[in-house]
Formats: C-alpha cells, structure tokens, sequence
C-alpha cells in the first residue's frame, strides 16, 4: 500500500530523513514512534502529499503522493494533530465533504458520532478540541478509505473517549485498510496498534509485528535490576527489565519498555531483528 | 476517475465552495448597500439635495471593485495556512477544480451579488425617495463608455491580489499591495530613465515643436523623430502586452502554481 524507499526529506538545512526505507501494508493498524522532533509528522505528510520529497520515492497505491490527484486523496484520510475545524456545524461538514469520497457511510457517521457523544448541529468553532477532534475522526473513519493517516489521534480526548477511539478504530481495520497512527501516548494506542514502526533520526529503528517482537523480546518486572538484560528501567517498587526471549513462549509486549530498549540499544535491536 | 477536470466533481465542489462562504458573501454585499442606505439617511437628515443615478453609478462600481480585491483575502485567507489549509487541499478534487471554483467564487459570485445587492438597495431607495435618489442606477449602467475598461483593469489588478493571497502566508494584503506599488514604481523607475536619459534629446526636440500627437501614427510625422519612432510604438505595444497579456497570465498561472505546489 506504501512503499518508501531511499526516503531524504530535509527543512531547509535540518535534515530529517537519510536514506529511509519503509512499507505499509493493509490489514494493519500501524503504530509511529519516535522521539520528539524525528518526523514522524513529516513522515505522515509525506505519504499524504502535504509535502514533497527531496530524493528517493514513496508510492502510495501506486500513486505519487505529492501530485495530490483526486483518485489518490479519495482513498485517503489524513488527521492532523492539531486539527483546526471550520466554521460551519459538523453535520454540513460531513454532508459537503462525504459527497467526495466514494465509500462514505453517512450512517457510521452518525453512529460514530453517537458513540463519541458529539452533537453535530453545533459549529467546529463552538467545540472543544477534544470535540472537534472526536467529530473528525468520525468523519475519518466514515469515509472508508483505505488509507487513514492520524497523527496523535488520542492528544485531547478524555479517557471514555480514549476506550471508545480504541474500539472503533479496531472495529474500522478491515483486510484492506491501512491505518497508521503516530502517538506519544503509547498507554493509550496499547492492544491496538500492530506492528510497531520506530522511527529515529536516521531512519526506521524496527518495524515488526508484535508477534515478532514478543518472539524475540520479553519484558518483565524484576526486584533488583538483571543481568544480562538488554535494558533496564527503574521504577516503583523494582525495575522494567527487556532482555532476549530464549524461550518458544512469547512475551506480552511494553510498548513504552520496547520504545526505550530500541533507541538505547539500537545495534543490539538492529542484530537481533535482521532478516 | 478523471484526475485532471470533472464537471461533476467541479459543480459540488463550488457548490460546497460556495455555501460555506455564503455567510462572508452575504454580509460584504450587506456591508455595501447599507453604506448606501446610510448615505441616503444622512441626505434626509443633513437635506443634502438630489443624487443624479450617474453619481451613484460610480459608487456601485467603486464598491465593486473593492469587493474584487477583498475577495480573495476574505474567501481563500486559509488555502496556504499551514494547519486550516490542510482540510482544503486534502479534499479529493483535481488542482483544476479547486483553482475555477476558487476564480468563480471570487471573480463572478461575490462581486455579482454585491453588484446586485446594492442595485436592489439603490432601486428600493430611488422608488422611495425619487426627489433624493433621482433616476435609477441601471437606466445609466449602459452609458458608461469607460466601464468595460475599468472593468477589465479591476479584473487584472483582481487577479494580482489573488495571486498574492496565495503568494503570501501572512499581511497577505499588506504585502500585495506593497508588492504591486513597489512593482510600479520599478516600472516608473525605468521608463523615467528612459525618457529623462537614454531619449533625453529627442524629447527635448519635441518640447519646442508646436505638434499634437493623438496617436501612435501621428509619431510618423514628426520631423526628427523616425528613430525612435518604431521604438515609443514598441514601447506602447509591449507595455498594453504586458499589462493586459503577460500580467494576468502571469497572475493566474502563478496562483495555480502555488495551489499545486504549497507545501504544507
């Protein structure tokens, strides 16, 4: 679905991405890491056509992205971060923009919008952010595109609504979407997202499934830190340790102790993931 | 799917277009025809005598023509904001499209429905109160011999303001008429030198002559001045060229350059 090879993006004169190679395919709800400041933004404005690479490619079904025709934006939803609505209620909204998708649903729509409790007679502008971030990724999801992009979808909403994003984006995957959902706020996207994609400054540190990486890693709680183990995190009570799974059985996961693990160790990570 | 132009695609999208901006739309062509209406008020208070409808004319294109050049700033202010641009350009529609709905919303529905709105207020007020309003504004519209002219020049100085509205991502006004003024004033710059320097001699020449030139061939007759004749005609062509050719050609195939190209 995406295809990114020998990406370079630079600002000016920062650079942000050196020869980055990546791929997306559908069935999948993708989760972006990445500290502050290494593009994970970029890289979703990238695929969308919001911006245009320096050199290398990225093919969106099989479109280039940054020609921006209406056959690639139709099959494609991007929620920015800080979304900012309009000034007209949600419900013309979602009538004026459904219109031009080919797949929209009108009545997940209102459902979803049941489900976030948003009321879509009032304005963008008379919404909290939270609000009109619920409404929108209503509206996203009620495109059915095959490609959603969210960029910190989870930033402002409150924790019902947190449980409620987590359900309909689960219940939005199908075999032939693609959802990618960069976030910060790991706790909030755990049991959803997989596979894991963490991005650095020098390009994509992992991007396994959790099923790969539970085969390769296992994280556990431990009294006193463990020897031998790749990281160790210091918490209440003991300390967050990862270390090699030499076992058949698979491990659950800490997304947050995985995330610390590859960008301290990215060598280790490196050989213990080659292919 | 038609990637380039669709006439379907095209007609939701200046209908979407248009009905999110009908608000805008209404309230500047309110704006206009109450400042007619105040100025009818203050005839009756202040017993300012009679307005002939051939005074009114030239504010009805006057007001027109300001609704031209705010247009683009108040319809499209967002199109290249980094972050409310983004629901704009992400809309499954071609380049094309979004730049015709965007001229058509701007170029013809906003200034023809405060044309109109303020020929309606005129008419009310004219039938109201004919001693004060005399005659009505589109009796006289047909016999302005300079309004096709003046409309033409509004339209290109309308297009530059477009283009600056997609140039410019902040004071985009500011900086367009800043930008237009410092344009003409290079031009100025240019053909004062030429004329105050480089044909200094033959205009000095032309000065002690007792001759009227009307026009370009009248150039012909005047003794001395074959050189630089053909060169003044050239002059003349290139400047109506550039103004009413390469200007608004430049304008608008710059504007739907940066409505393909704006980085977000």
């Amino acid at each position: 679905m995406v295809t990114i090879e020998n990406l370079h993006f630079s600002y000016s004169k920062h650079l942000v991405f050196k020869d980055v190679s990546l791929s997306l395919e559908p069935g999948k709800i993708y989760g972006l890491l990445g500290q502050n400041g290494v593009g994970k933004t970029t890289l979703l404005k990238i695929i969308c056509g919001l911006l245009k690479v320096s050199s290398g490619s990225c093919s969106v079904m099989n479109y280039d992205p940054s020609k921006r025709e209406p056959g690639f934006l139709s099959e494609l939803f991007y929620i920015p971060e800080d979304f900012v609505g309009p000034d007209e209620t949600i419900n013309n909204f979602a009538k004026h923009r459904g219109e031009f998708y080919p797949s929209y649903d009108a009545n997940k729509f209102s459902r979803l919008m049941t489900d976030f409790e948003v009321n879509g007679s009032y304005k963008f502008t008379k919404l909290s952010f939270g609000q009109q971030k619920k409404a929108i990724i209503a509206f996203a999801l009620a495109t059915n595109t095959k490609l959603i992009l969210m960029d910190e979808p989870s930033n402002g909403l409150d924790i019902p609504s947190k449980s409620q994003l987590r359900k309909v984006i689960s219940e939005a995957s199908t075999d032939n979407t693609c959802i990618v959902i960069s976030t910060h706020q790991v706790r909030d996207m755990e049991n959803l997202i997989d596979p894991i994609i963490i991005l650095d400054k020098n390009g994509v540190l992992l991007n396994e499934s959790i099923e790969s990486i539970s085969r390769n890693l296992c994280f556990d709680f431990s009294p006193t830190p463990v020897e031998g183990a790749i990281y160790s995190e210091p918490t209440m009570g003991g300390y967050i340790v990862a270390k090699r799974n030499n076992s058949e059985i698979e491990c659950k996961v800490n997304i947050e102790a995985l995330f610390n693990t590859v960008l301290s160790n990215k060598e280790v990570i490196k050989d213990i993931f080659k292919k | 799917m038609n990637e380039i132009f669709n006439k379907n695609r095209f007609f939701k999208l200046l209908r979407k277009e248009f009905s999110e901006r009908t608000n805008i739309i209404v309230k500047i062509a309110a704006i206009f025809s109450l400042l007619l209406a105040v100025y009818w008020l203050s005839l009756i208070i202040f017993d300012g005598g009679a307005v002939s409808a051939s005074s009114r004319t030239v504010y009805l294109f006057a007001a027109t023509f300001i609704t031209m050049f705010i247009a683009p700033f108040n319809l499209y202010r967002n199109y290249n904001h980094p972050k409310r641009g983004i629901e704009s350009v992400m809309l499954p529609a071609s380049v094309t499209e979004k730049f015709l709905s965007m001229l058509t919303n701007t170029v013809v529905l906003l200034p023809l429905i405060t044309f109109g709105s303020i020929l309606i207020a005129d008419a009310i007020l004219a039938t109201v109160t004919p001693k004060i309003f005399s005659g009505y504004i589109f009796s006289s519209l047909g016999s302005s011999q300079n309004s096709f002219v003046s409309i033409l020049k509004a339209l290109i100085a309308q297009f530059g303001f477009i283009f600056g509205n997609f140039l410019f991502q902040k004071n985009k006004a500011l900086k367009t008429i800043l930008t237009g003024a410092g344009l003409y004033m290079v031009l100025g710059l240019i053909m004062f030198f030429l004329f105050t320097t480089v044909f200094n001699m033959d205009f000095q020449a032309l000065k002690g002559m007792n001759i009227k030139i009307e026009n370009m061939s009248d150039l012909n007759k005047v003794p001395g001045f074959e050189s630089i004749g053909p060169f003044i005609k050239g002059f003349y062509y290139s400047s109506l060229a550039i103004f009413y050719g390469l200007f608004p050609i430049g304008f608008l195939a710059g504007t739907f350059y940066k409505m393909k190209t704006q980085q977000y």
